[in-house]
């Protein structure tokens, strides 16, 4: 029997790992020329001083000892409900289960593909990376389009590098979304403390390299900034269109089930590209979990055995680098919100529990992530999530 | 003491500094960490540390 693997992020390579060598062969596809890497490493590479080789998951040598067949730069540009998948060079190939991880994509916005400035980099994906990397070499300033981590990440090292850097972002505050008020605050202020310029509130109009070889940011409400190149990062979008030309339950993302299989049987979906009811984050840790369970279930699914359920928690948000850190999980506090200050007296750390009656229902940090294990733990155990809106718990598909 | 390298996100154990933000101290090799430590800047465990260069 043959299972294909389709995309070779943390998901899917660790789904490979538990396939292969239990009688099955298992093909993983990767769209990219290298290695299976951690993309959490790019910024990393791109900004770091010495080049990285452990960014990649395992040595080539590793994959054929596994009995895992990987081909690299084997883009999947269809699949069928019948486990049949066509490659970009036009060849098929013939399946007895699949497993689609190809995770997301960078957010392009209009801006952008209206432009043809040669300048603006997303920091995507390993040669993306790279190409950061050739850049930081000679020039002196960037713009960060998008304050999210990647973008918070991306400044603080690219200023690590003694380039100039301004992040702007067209929300009011930095991180809102996971974040209060007085926490974004404070995380803006860190970073100014850091020489990391901010434009908030401020939406790119366009971007365009100038005759003197810079490159003009050009933005609503304020002047335009000059810099050398541009780093976008604005989030993830996903592209179901694989899954969708299948007739493949799909929403934002591709829809699972309790098992995370698809609404085709045989058919599973892990990591960022799968979505339980309702779209939620899915990071490193959490693809690699869905990995190892997808695997299983293949397993199950292929010998006729009882699936494994996924269960599904509330991913938090967390960064840390040097003595930056933020941290975020559940519910975020709005004013009248009954919010407990770890630290009441502390100007450069705010660390709060945020309650329902009794229940802890959100944690955040920011300058100091003590004790985030033990509030995390608290707050998993509570499962205030399982009852509300925005953190509730998601089940699969067919129960919704 | 050796430090350790987190694979998935970069951050790295140093058993000089320990982990004070999760009670560990300094002075603590990676070895001795508690089976249910976790990286504290991503949440995988011990077993996805490789040895630094």
């Amino acid at each position: 029997m043959r299972v294909g693997i389709i995309g070779a992020g943390p998901a899917g390579v660790a789904a490979a790992q538990v396939i292969a060598g239990k009688g099955v062969e298992v093909t993983l596809f990767s769209a990219e020329k290298v290695l299976p890497y951690y993309r959490p490493r790019l910024p990393e590479l791109a900004f770091g001083n010495k080049q990285l080789d452990n960014i990649f998951m395992h040595k080539l040598e590793w994959y054929a000892e596994k009995g895992i067949d990987l081909r690299l730069d084997s883009k999947v540009k269809t699949i069928k409900r019948d486990f049949e998948i066509s490659l970009k060079n036009g060849s098929n190939e013939k399946f007895d289960a699949l497993v689609i991880a190809i995770g997301g994509g960078p957010v392009i916005p209009d801006f952008c593909k209206r432009s043809s400035s040669k300048n603006i980099f997303p920091l995507w994906t390993y040669s993306d990376a790279l190409h950061i990397r050739e850049q930081i070499k000679s020039n002196k300033k960037i713009a960060v389009i998008g304050g999210g981590v990647i973008g918070i990440e991306a400044a603080l090292r690219a200023e690590d590098n003694d380039l100039r850097v301004v992040i702007i972002e067209k929300t009011k505050h930095l991180m809102s979304r996971n974040f209060a008020k007085h926490a974004s605050e404070l995380i803006e202020k860190q970073l100014r403390e850091r020489n990391v310029d901010l434009l908030l509130d401020n939406s790119v109009t366009a971007v365009e390299d100038t005759p003197d070889n810079k490159t003009l940011v050009v933005m609503e409400h304020e002047n335009g900034v000059t810099c050398n190149f541009v780093v976008l990062s604005l989030g993830a979008g996903f592209d179901t269109s694989l899954a969708y030309e299948a007739g493949i339950k799909t929403d934002r993302k591709i829809l699972v089930d309790k098992n995370m299989q698809t609404s085709s049987p045989g058919i599973f979906a892990a990591g960022d590209i799968a979505q339980f009811s309702r779209p939620t984050a899915c990071s490193a840790k959490e693809s690699l979990q869905q990995g190892k369970t997808v695997g299983l279930n293949v397993l199950a699914y292929l010998n006729n055995e009882k699936m494994k359920i996924y269960e599904v928690q509330p991913v938090p948000v967390r960064f840390k680098y040097k003595d930056f850190e933020i941290y975020s999980i559940g519910k975020v506090p709005k004013i009248d919100d009954d919010e407990k200050r770890l630290d009441a007296d502390d100007l450069k750390v705010y660390r709060a529990c945020i309650y329902e009656g009794s229940v802890l229902a959100g944690v955040q940090m920011v300058g100091s992530n003590k004790d985030i294990r033990k509030y995390q733990e608290q707050f998993l155990l509570a499962k205030a999530w399982e009852n509300i809106k925005g953190v509730r718990h998601e089940k699969g598909f067919e129960e919704s | 003491m050796k430090k350790y390298v987190c694979d998935v996100c970069g951050y790295v154990y140093d058993p000089a500094i320990g982990d004070p933000d999760n009670d560990i101290e300094a002075g603590t090799s990676f070895d001795a960490l508690p089976d249910d430590w976790v990286c504290p800047e991503c949440g995988v465990g011990k077993e996805d540390f490789s040895v630094e260069d």
